[in-house]
């Protein structure tokens, strides 16, 4: 009985801190949260000054823009996947996921750098009017978010591959964790606010 | 949150894992997260195809995506981010609250003066709204 609740307590203790090394890095999604938010109403504001060049509906493929979306949240779900094994102990599996989690949110930036070069090759780039200054600014910044995930997923596998599954790194992927699906929330808003929106 | 993770490293040796997953509850199970996938998946598909159908005006199809996203930001905070299902104090939850209205106060703030100005200024020449913001914003 004693042995049980000597347990109990160095579990409480042990949860305890994991929630203290979280909550900073929580912080930080939440002021990057107010970041996005200034952003999206540079966009809600500008969106409607085209300076005569064309706007949402002329622009934006919402075929495309599906094809990123669920890229994204599936690379979410892999992220959320690498977590669990993880957490199981089963290391070959974790890496397993977060190389499909990279994959995934590679194939999704690849296609918005692709979306990018084409507005710009057409013209269209964050020069052409206040609508695409926005449009620019708000999705890159997102899509920086994105690219600097990457670099963080490669460094964890290569991480996990020769260090294995020790406190700072099962530390870290949690961090990773809630910063993907962080990512994957403020892309719902681009998706639906700027992209359906736009054309519907 | 990655308790029984942290726990297993720490004290693998000494700590049956059997005994340990008893005492510490996780919020995440691969259930759940599954579960959040499918939901967020069939509403980002629902949307989409709102947006492509024909005869639905404009007003009614921004107000049903509006809708969409917003039943699937709540989805994902809870499914993937496990937000309200730690324990007290709560720290996150109450950081994600202050967070929402400063964001409320951010937006909804910039779209009514913006609009507010537009509105006063729409009608006007560029000297008339120099002199007007001169009189009017103390600017």
């Amino acid at each position: 009985m004693t042995r049980v609740s000597e347990r109990a307590v160095e579990a409480t203790m042990l949860e305890e801190r994991a929630e203290r090394n979280s909550i900073g890095f929580w912080l930080y999604l939440m002021t990057d949260c107010i970041l996005f938010a200034s952003l999206f109403a540079v966009y809600a504001i500008l969106h409607v000054n085209t300076f005569g060049g064309p706007g949402p509906k002329e622009l934006f493929h919402p075929g495309g823009v599906l094809a990123e979306t669920l890229l994204l949240l599936a690379s979410s779900y892999a992220c959320g996947l690498a977590v669990l094994r993880a957490r199981a102990g089963e290391r070959a599996k974790a890496i397993f996921w977060l190389v499909v989690c990279f994959a995934l949110g590679a194939s999704f930036l690849t296609l918005e750098i692709g979306e990018f070069a084409e507005l710009i090759a057409e013209g269209n780039s964050f020069t052409r009017s206040g609508f695409l200054s926005a449009f620019f600014t708000l999705v890159a910044t997102h899509g920086m978010h994105i690219t600097i995930g990457l670099i963080w997923i490669a460094v964890m596998v290569a991480q996990l591959m020769l260090k294995g599954l020790t406190p700072h790194t099962a530390r870290r992927l949690t961090l990773f964790s809630l910063f993907w699906h962080f990512l994957d929330v403020v892309w719902i808003f681009i998706f639906s606010t700027v992209y359906l929106m736009g054309v519907a | 949150m990655d308790i029984y993770f942290q726990h297993g490293i720490f004290d693998g040796s000494r700590v049956m894992e059997k005994e340990s997953k008893q005492v510490i509850k996780h919020p995440g199970t691969d259930a759940s997260l599954s579960v959040g996938f499918l939901l967020c998946f069939i509403l980002t598909i629902t949307a989409y195809c709102i947006v492509q159908t024909e005869g639905l005006g404009v007003t009614a199809k921004i107000i049903i995506i509006a809708c969409l996203a917003f039943v699937q930001f709540l989805a994902q905070m809870f499914f993937f981010l496990h937000l309200g299902r730690e324990k007290k104090p709560r720290w996150k939850l109450w950081m994600f609250l202050s967070m929402v209205v400063v964001v409320g106060i951010l937006v909804i703030g910039s779209l009514w003066i913006m609009h507010n100005l537009d509105y006063n200024m729409m009608h006007m020449t560029p000297e008339e709204q120099g002199a007007y913001m001169k009189k009017n914003e103390g600017i």
